[in-house]
């Protein structure tokens, strides 16, 4: 039987690796929340994590555009766009595949790319978190800014399909899942810079509380005036709690103009 | 609004060898190639984000198109008098 050993969520702007110190009273925080964050990952003795995170048009275009997608691949390289990271991550092929086989046997009969390459959203992560680099990455996109999204409700029980399908696995595999996205920001808006810690702060009160659950009441509509369409990634983060089923323990939140937005990782108390 | 031509353009502008280069030299020929309306057309030479997201294109996509054409994030919806 496979063990979800760990689930993690943490945002994923550019900034963060273009940019690390820009207001080091609130950065050198945030950096030393992704190290223990790291630490834990490294900890935890992985086999491979699904890291769940999305796309800026790097990757996928309108011309095929999926609401799920699993990289498959051996490895997957970074676009390296607007001076992002770059490089090639190993991935976990077989692994993959039996997820794959798992997730469209509990209804999620999610796209598949044998040549997925990664923009920021996964290749930040995979900057501030070595561990997870080295475990093996096997990428999952998450359409967050596309409409028609998926629901909120489908990225939860996206995560809670993962976690069985995980636990279904032959072996002892271990498994770890980190979304990536949000929290508060805008993207090629006016308000861009702006960022709501009223909005962050109550997400991550409810994720603390265990209550994902409550999250599905909000529609895109309010988080997109609220807090703007990067915050319409916390799909990502619903799909890592969905996965866990247990509350968030945060290891960081600062609303951080420099880079323009709120800064939010956490890691959630995996479910028995 | 031609939205899945923009789309391409701003994706082909970032990823296609030597596009940028022709684009900066003759930035309307490179425009025949896409199904773009004479509207669409003169708002991606002027760089015009404000037009182009009121008549719908995508934000993302937008950022993209914009910081590619050398116009940064911070500046898209900055007053083209300087203001």
């Amino acid at each position: 039987m496979g063990h979800l050993a760990l689930a993690a969520a943490t945002s994923h702007v550019g900034a963060i690796v273009k940019n690390p110190h820009a207001d080091p009273e609130v950065s050198d925080v945030l950096h030393e929340a992704w190290r223990r964050l790291d630490a834990d990952i490294a900890a935890a003795r992985l086999d491979a994590v699904v890291l769940v995170a999305t796309d800026h048009y790097e990757t996928f275009g309108l011309e095929n555009y999926p609401a799920f997608c699993l990289g498959v691949a051996d490895a997957h390289t970074g676009w390296a766009e607007f001076g992002n990271p770059g490089g090639t991550v190993r991935g976990g092929p077989e692994l993959a595949a039996r997820l794959l086989d798992g997730l469209t046997e509990r209804g999620f009969d999610l796209a598949r790319s044998h040549t997925m390459r990664l923009d920021h959203s996964f290749m930040v992560p995979l900057a501030k978190l070595p561990a997870a680099a080295e475990a093996g990455v096997i990428p999952l996109f998450v359409n967050c800014n596309t409409a028609p999204l998926p629901t909120l409700r489908r990225c939860l029980d996206l995560g809670r399909a993962l976690r069985e399908t995980v636990r279904a696995l032959p072996g002892d595999a271990r498994v770890g899942i980190i979304g990536t996205g949000g929290l508060s920001h805008w993207v090629g808006l006016p308000r861009f810079g702006d960022v709501n810690e009223d909005f962050d702060r109550g997400l991550l009160d409810l994720l603390t509380r265990g209550d994902a659950e409550a999250v599905l009441a909000w529609d895109d509509a309010q988080i997109l005036d609220e807090a703007g369409n990067g915050a319409l990634e916390i799909r990502t983060w619903l799909v890592a709690a969905g996965a866990a089923d247990g509350p968030a323990r945060v290891y960081a939140y600062r609303p951080m103009p420099a880079w323009t937005v709120g800064i939010g990782i956490s890691g959630f108390e995996v479910a028995p | 609004m031609s939205v899945v031509g923009l789309n391409r353009l701003a994706r082909d502008l970032e990823h296609t060898p030597d596009l940028l280069a022709a684009y900066t030299a003759a930035p309307e020929d490179v425009l025949t190639d896409y199904p773009l309306t004479a509207d669409e057309g003169a708002a991606v030479l002027q760089r015009d984000a404000t037009w182009l997201l009121g008549h719908g294109m995508n934000p993302v996509a937008l950022r993209n198109l914009m910081v590619v054409l050398g116009v940064g994030h911070h500046e898209m919806y900055a007053s083209r008098d300087g203001s």
